[in-house]
């Protein structure tokens, strides 16, 4: 039979069944995967290119069956889960799967947006209104949930929640044994953003916003107009807001002073810069990173929601009312982000963004990062234990 | 202990000698006179239920031809169980046998 690209049909069908063999769980799979390879192989006979449908339908059934016996029961799933019990010893290995699996930012945060929705949807429906904006909530749902898909993707191994979580539940607790093949806690290097990439992001996304929200502000044809309630008894204070003119040129003046004001500030910067860049120490414990491409993600489809939010607002649908407050915070913040990019480029390579912040803003040289505790595995006789019915280890 | 019928091939298999995986799957096609195919995910997922409850072990691994095969062994407990399991089925046969062997009244 041929095969795609010169492809072996052994080769082929073993990437078949180790796709369909992800529904086991990671431990699991490192322990017996290559020994049900070889048994499928068996099964499916030697010109078999990819796994039959009902082999498939198997796996993933018996895949899922063997996850959930691994894991703890449903209640130490759902403390773990949602109020961030530590997990029971036995379970930690289960639980440095989850932490360390490629879903945890998304199941992150699609735990934090169950109250948000409770509170959009839920409460106002179960008291008999509409609910709050539905359209705008639930598209800020739906670009969290891209980007932490995105994250998860690029498997950012130094992410805060993952390190805590890691110390919270694989760590041993007071008074107990730390034992080989265990985990501990080892020092680890600090991941800093490089200061070049950040400092060119950050411009980007300031210009962006502010070219965006300074023409909205400046055609939008309604303000909001405030107004205090005519006769609310017993009411110490209320107002209301309306639809009302819009004074772009008002506004003009205040964007004007933001940026005056940033442009003084950026000055400062760069003259503490200029003083200040020689005297960094050296920086043992630090780690760059370049952090691109995912910034270039979170400004890809955050970009789409400000521009529709503010489509809105130029258009005369919304009454003005973010688009003149974040185009002055931009225009107060563009001319730092531009003098901290030029610093970044004619600096040192190793040059971090917090240098630059601490240089610019609290204007001081750079202090040396401290060494961070990681959790490790500790050295000592390699696990071999795949799930088993009881989520105990069991050696084989 | 509750016992499916797959589970019961299974020990049966194991139990004159340690088998791998594929062996096992053809030994209990060949107990059955091939009505029960096991698919390698159920396979998989009793094979752990009976480690985990002590019934089977791994015995050795070999690797032929690139592949790895694990051989797994029924345990003192396992062996138990199975003979258990087949004095209880031998029972249930017999008391068939006996209620099948009667003249039926007043049936349809």
């Amino acid at each position: 039979m041929s095969t795609a690209q010169g492809a072996q049909p052994g080769d082929e069908f073993e990437r078949s069944a180790r796709f369909w063999l992800r529904a086991y769980p990671v431990r699991w799979r490192a322990v017996r995967g290559d020994e049900l390879v070889g048994v499928l192989r068996d099964l499916a006979g030697p010109d078999a290119t990819r796994l039959s449908l009902r082999e498939a339908l198997g796996l993933l059934r018996a895949g899922w069956a063997t996850r959930w016996r691994d894991g703890p029961p449903l209640r130490t799933r759902l403390a773990y889960r949602w109020l961030d019990t530590p997990i029971p010893p036995r379970y930690r290995e289960w639980a440095r799967d989850d932490i360390d699996g490629r879903w945890f930012d998304t199941r992150r945060f699609l735990r934090s947006q169950v109250p948000v929705l409770v509170a959009i949807w839920g409460v106002p429906v179960a008291l008999g209104g509409p609910p709050i904006a539905p359209v705008p909530a639930l598209v800020m749902c739906a670009i969290g949930l891209l980007l932490s898909l995105r994250f998860d993707l690029r498997r950012p191994h130094h992410d805060y929640l993952r390190a805590s979580a890691a110390t919270r539940n694989l760590l041993p607790r007071p008074g107990e044994p730390t034992r080989p093949g265990g985990f501990g806690r080892a020092w680890a290097t600090r991941p800093r953003l490089a200061a070049r990439v950040g400092a060119r992001m950050a411009c980007s996304g300031l210009a962006l916003g502010a070219a965006m929200w300074t023409t909205t502000a400046l055609v939008a044809p309604r303000g909001p107009m405030f107004a205090g309630c005519p006769s609310e008894p017993g009411a110490t204070s209320c107002f209301t807001m309306d639809p009302g003119p819009w004074h772009p040129q008002r506004w003009a003046a205040v964007a004007m002073v933001a940026l005056i004001v940033g442009s003084g500030l950026a000055g400062l910067a760069s003259r503490r810069a200029a003083r200040l860049l020689d005297d960094r120490p050296a920086q043992p414990a630090r780690v760059l990173v370049n952090r691109a491409p995912r910034l270039v993600s979170a400004l890809v489809l955050v970009v789409p929601l400000a521009a529709w939010q503010a489509w809105f607002e130029a258009t005369g649908r919304w009454v003005v009312l973010v688009s003149p407050w974040a185009a002055a915070i931009c225009l107060l913040m563009l001319p730092g982000a531009l003098a901290a990019a030029r610093a970044a480029r004619r600096g040192p390579s190793d040059l971090a963004l917090v240098d630059l912040w601490q240089i610019g803003v609290h204007g001081r040289a750079p202090r040396v990062d401290p060494w961070t505790v990681a959790v490790v595995r500790l050295p000592g006789a390699p696990r071999e234990d795949a799930p088993t019915g009881d989520g105990a280890a069991t050696t084989t | 202990m509750a016992m499916s019928e797959q589970t019961y091939l299974v020990l049966l298999a194991l139990a004159d000698e340690p088998r791998h995986g594929y062996a096992v799957v053809q030994e209990v096609r060949s107990l059955s006179d091939g009505r029960v195919k096991l698919g390698a995910g159920t396979l998989y997922g009793i094979l752990d239920r009976l480690v985990a409850a002590g019934q089977a072990e791994v015995s050795s691994e070999v690797v032929v031809e690139g592949r790895l095969r694990r051989y797994y062994r029924l345990t003192a407990g396992g062996r138990q169980a199975v003979e258990a399991h087949t004095a209880e089925l031998a029972a249930l046969a017999r008391r068939a046998r006996v209620v099948l062997a009667r003249p039926a009244f007043g049936g349809v």
